[in-house]
């Protein structure tokens, strides 16, 4: 045997110090620092390039409490969050349901189809939803009016009192396969004896469904609902794109607030007000996947 | 000389103690297993001796060397896993060659040390297979050529034979046996089954809680076990052990009494422990093998059967004796386990009577040490 | 009888996942469809075909730079997933193998460093970008997009190696590998499917990214692809088969990529609910 004189044996702690230290370099410098700097950011106003910062106590977040568009923001989310449950993990379960024992030929083109839109960018589907829903150029407004019924007069975007849940139509358009394509793999992991069993029962399927497959993807379906929540509260992409938070900011939700104050108003402060409210949300929610996943 | 001293080893997982100060030679060329309950630091301890764990006090030396801070692949050891351990992206040369291509050793030379190992286990044929393609028992083989290959001073095995099925096994062990032989080489095998222990160790080191309890050659611990727990861990069915209590004592003859059967007088072997008294309670462990006829064994009993395992060449009855439980047994509720070395015609719920002589008897204290061995031991 | 019921459930079943195939193919196939029409038929006659098969549209859309934005996701992509996979691999294997408190903090800091969407982290990532000079750099999209993808890659890797048998590893080190080595040599080469997956989803992840690349990305030599197909949107006001025609080249090859390797693509993105 080769013979390599070495010192003192490590149990490992300098390698794996090693090992782990470019991971917690850039986490530190793009997500934990980042987080200190918003809360920090938060006491004060500033403008973006400025170096003067005024100490303002906590008055960014009363001036957020106020806000009238802060309140449609949050409620926007709220709305795309839970019609983002009810859409896409409804429409998810009842889709895979489907494709996992419902019918047994064209079940991969079929998902494939459904699941596509999730590798689109957001901004190329608001683009093309843009069109389509344009009021001039648009096919769907052509289509509607072909079917004798009237459009609404802005375009479906332009009008304050739907434009978000159209948005919401967008995402769900995008989402759904996602979901799907999630909560399949839960199905899939479902031994099948347990339907044999359920059926020797006397249980087949709707009854089938309801007694058998909800409670055996309970786990999954916790992680699509929590995926689902998250994803509603960070949506920016869409409604940057396809609204810009308008018509008169009744599509305005957090993420494109902040982005408006601090970008465009140069309220940097107060953006930081509202991003600590995000990221408490944010957290909060993480902090409850991370909860229902250990009792998995 | 390749010979493994282990001194004062201790370690410990934050308050958990596996091992609690362990002392062993294992001399060069010997075949050393070491059994135990599970939890009992047996694979704590080899893991340690192998490197793979560091040791909190002590020291271990191979050949004289000390390696108690030497990385795993510096101490002269090599080791075969339970589950195999083979890389399954490498095929079964690959596997075999892995530590002398780590070791930079010439190519010609690595290619003649695997055909060497190969030649040995017998697994010319597979060396260009991939670890998934081979059965269990194959895979096993590699893993131990994988340790010749090296040749190691020490190999070290951590239950290597039980994930394999029962027949394969017993063709392992009587293959490990011969490659002992063939190859001379110091050898420390940890296993929880005692048969393995029985069958293919030199010397066999008990261990129970992290101590050693008991070190010897199969024999000397089955016919001699300090005390209740290596009496009951080696042969199977274990000792029967039924509650007795000591009537008298004159000098180093003591008399014991068990419910239902006459006293029987032995002598005390051991005056070591705590000063028995009349009156104390003290324990009778029998082995299934020692209950004879009832003509002529002196005292007999009557036993209800309960269970019959006709095994061919020898008949296990489990029944139920009258006037006495036992204490510990491989029945339930109190039972006896009776080896008949012959086919015997007995059913359940039959009542049989069933000799057994005083000479035949260990004596347990309520410390579990024993006190009066059997007379041909 | 009841093979008749069955038929007609399967029926509605069929028309339940084919409308939803349908509603999800309409827009795809009308963008598709719509690039190759003149400005004045898409007012005059939205829902018509096409009257010719001209790839003039293409061709203006390709002139705003489609194929440089492109080459730009790419790069940034490609650099961003082999950094992410590097890093969260070695991260992740070590704290497969540590044992203690040490090892389950730092794993519990790295899991909550999910939690936190670069949202809500605009303004103070902006300022260090710009402190450190980075803007309109790849870097300042390589290294955070880096950080963000961290974290799930970790949770994904360290769920890998814990079900690999230590045994492996120790085997490695008893043949001579020191811990680094039996990482590289020995755990690395199994753990392709695993490093697959990161891939794929952390690609489809980032060559989407939209909102960093907007704030740190203003030249449009740089620009990545969802910044870039903004851009046309400006450059064609009313233009509209001109954008179509830019949308359709920025997303056909990745949605033809993904009809190939659907399989993987669903495997990966599967293990999200594990």
């Amino acid at each position: 045997m080769p013979q390599r004189p070495r010192t003192a044996r490590s149990d490992g702690r300098l390698t794996y110090a090693a090992m782990l230290s470019p991971a917690i370099v850039l986490l530190s410098i793009f997500v934990f620092v980042p987080v200190a700097l918003v809360l920090y950011g938060s006491l004060f106003r500033f403008g973006l390039t400025s170096a003067e910062w005024t100490f303002v106590g906590l008055s960014n977040y009363v001036r957020a409490m106020g806000d009238g568009v802060f309140w449609i923001a949050l409620r926007n989310n709220i709305i795309i969050v839970v019609g983002s449950i009810v859409l896409q993990v409804g429409f998810g379960t009842l889709l895979a349901a489907v494709l996992d024992r419902g019918i047994t030929v064209g079940n991969t083109v079929l998902r494939t189809i459904i699941f596509a839109p999730m590798v689109i960018s957001s901004v190329a589907v608001g683009l093309i939803w843009l069109i389509i829903l344009d009021p001039n150029v648009g096919p769907l407004v052509s289509l509607v009016k072909a079917m004798g019924l009237t459009p609404p007069r802005l375009g479906f975007l332009g009008d304050p009192s739907i434009s978000i849940w159209v948005v919401l139509g967008i995402a769900s358009w995008q989402y759904t396969g996602f979901m799907m394509v999630l909560i399949l793999a839960g199905l899939q992991a479902v031994p099948k004896e347990l339907y044999q069993a359920a059926a020797l029962d006397g249980a087949t399927g709707l009854r089938a469904f309801w007694h058998i497959t909800l409670p055996a993807i309970r786990n999954i379906l916790i992680v699509a609902v929590l995926i689902t929540t998250v994803g509603g509260f960070k949506v920016f992409d869409l409604i940057f794109v396809t609204t810009g938070g308008g018509p008169a900011n009744a599509t305005q939700v957090l993420s494109t607030w902040i982005y408006f104050q601090a970008f465009n108003l140069g309220n940097t402060g107060y953006a930081d007000a509202i991003s600590v409210i995000l990221l408490a949300i944010a957290v909060l929610l993480g902090w409850a996947q991370l909860k229902s996943s250990r009792r998995a | 000389m390749s010979d493994v001293k282990i001194s004062g080893l201790r370690k410990s997982y934050g308050r958990f103690e596996a091992i609690k100060g362990v002392d062993l030679t294992v001399a060069d060329g010997e075949f050393v297993v070491m059994v135990g309950p599970s939890g009992c630091g047996k694979s704590t301890l080899l893991r340690t001796i192998a490197g793979l764990e560091g040791a909190d006090e002590g020291a271990i030396a191979v050949g004289g060397r000390d390696v108690t801070h030497e990385e795993p692949a510096d101490r002269g050891v090599a080791m075969v896993f339970q589950n195999y351990a083979l890389y399954p992206h490498m095929n079964v040369s690959g596997n075999m060659s892995f530590g002398l291509r780590m070791a930079g050793m010439a190519k010609d030379k690595i290619a003649a040390a695997v055909e060497r190992a190969a030649g040995i286990l017998n697994i010319g044929d597979h060396l260009d297979k991939q670890p998934k393609a081979l059965s269990g028992g194959q895979k096993q083989r590699v893993a131990i050529g994988r340790a010749i290959t090296r040749q190691p001073e020490v190999f070290l095995f951590d239950e290597p034979l039980s994930n394999l099925d029962a027949a394969l096994r017993t063709k392992m062990r009587v293959e490990l046996g011969r490659l002992h032989a063939d190859l001379g080489a110091t050898m420390i095998y940890v296993t929880h089954d005692q048969t393995e222990a029985m069958t293919m160790a030199d010397r066999i080191v008990v261990l129970r809680d992290g101590l050693v309890e008991q070190v010897g050659s199969p024999r000397e611990l089955y016919n001699r076990p300090v005390g209740r727990f290596v009496a009951g861990f080696l042969g199977s069915p274990r000792m029967n052990v039924v509650p007795a209590r000591l009537t008298r004592r004159e000098g180093d003859r003591i008399t014991v009494s068990i419910d239902g059967l006459d006293d029987m007088t032995r002598p005390l072997d051991v005056t070591k422990g705590k000063d028995l008294r009349e009156g104390d309670t003290v324990f009778v462990g029998i082995r299934p093998e020692a209950f004879g006829p009832p003509e002529d064994s002196g005292r007999r009993f009557a036993l209800k059967i309960r269970v019959v395992e006709n095994l061919g060449r020898e008949t296990l009855v489990y029944g139920t004796p009258q006037g006495f439980v036992s204490d510990e047994s491989d029945a339930e509720d109190g039972d006896l386990v009776i080896q008949f070395a012959r086919q015997k015609d007995v059913r359940p719920g039959q009542t049989i009577d069933i000799g057994l002589s005083a000479s035949a008897l260990y004596i347990f204290d309520d410390a579990g040490l024993t006190r009066s061995f059997p007379n041909d031991h | 009888m009841n093979t008749r019921r069955l038929n007609a459930t399967t029926l509605v079943l069929y028309g339940f996942v084919g409308l939803m195939s349908l509603i999800v193919l309409l827009p795809v196939i009308y963008m598709i469809m719509a690039a190759f029409k003149t400005r004045t038929s898409m007012f005059v006659s939205p829902l018509a075909l096409p009257e010719s098969l001209s790839f003039e549209t293409f061709e203006r859309a390709w002139g705003v730079g489609v194929g440089g934005f492109m080459v730009n996701s790419l790069l940034v992509t490609f650099l961003s997933v082999v950094v992410i996979v590097i890093v969260s691999g070695m991260a992740a294997y070590a704290l497969s193998q540590m044992r203690g408190w040490v090892g389950q903090a730092i794993y519990l800091m790295i899991v909550a460093g999910f939690a936190i969407p670069v949202q809500a982290v605009l303004v103070p990532v902006f300022q260090i970008m710009s402190g450190a000079g980075l803007l309109n750099s790849r870097l300042a999209l390589v290294l955070p997009y880096a950080a963000y993808g961290i974290p799930f890659t970790v949770i994904l890797f360290y769920a890998f190696f814990l079900d690999f048998p230590k045994e492996l590893e120790e085997a490695a080190r008893l043949d001579g590998c020191s811990r680094f080595q039996a990482f590289v040599r020995v755990i690395l080469p199994l753990s392709g499917p695993a490093i697959a997956s990161a891939a794929i989803f952390q690609s489809v992840f980032i060559w989407n990214e939209f909102i960093l690349a907007l704030l740190v990305l203003t030249r449009r030599g740089l620009k990545t692809l969802p910044v870039g197909i903004l851009d046309l949107q400006g450059e064609f006001t009313s233009d509209w088969p001109a954008v179509l025609a830019g949308l359709t080249l920025a997303t056909l090859p990745l949605l033809i990529l993904f009809v190939l390797a659907q399989k993987y693509f669903v495997r990966s993105l599967a293990g999200l609910g594990k």
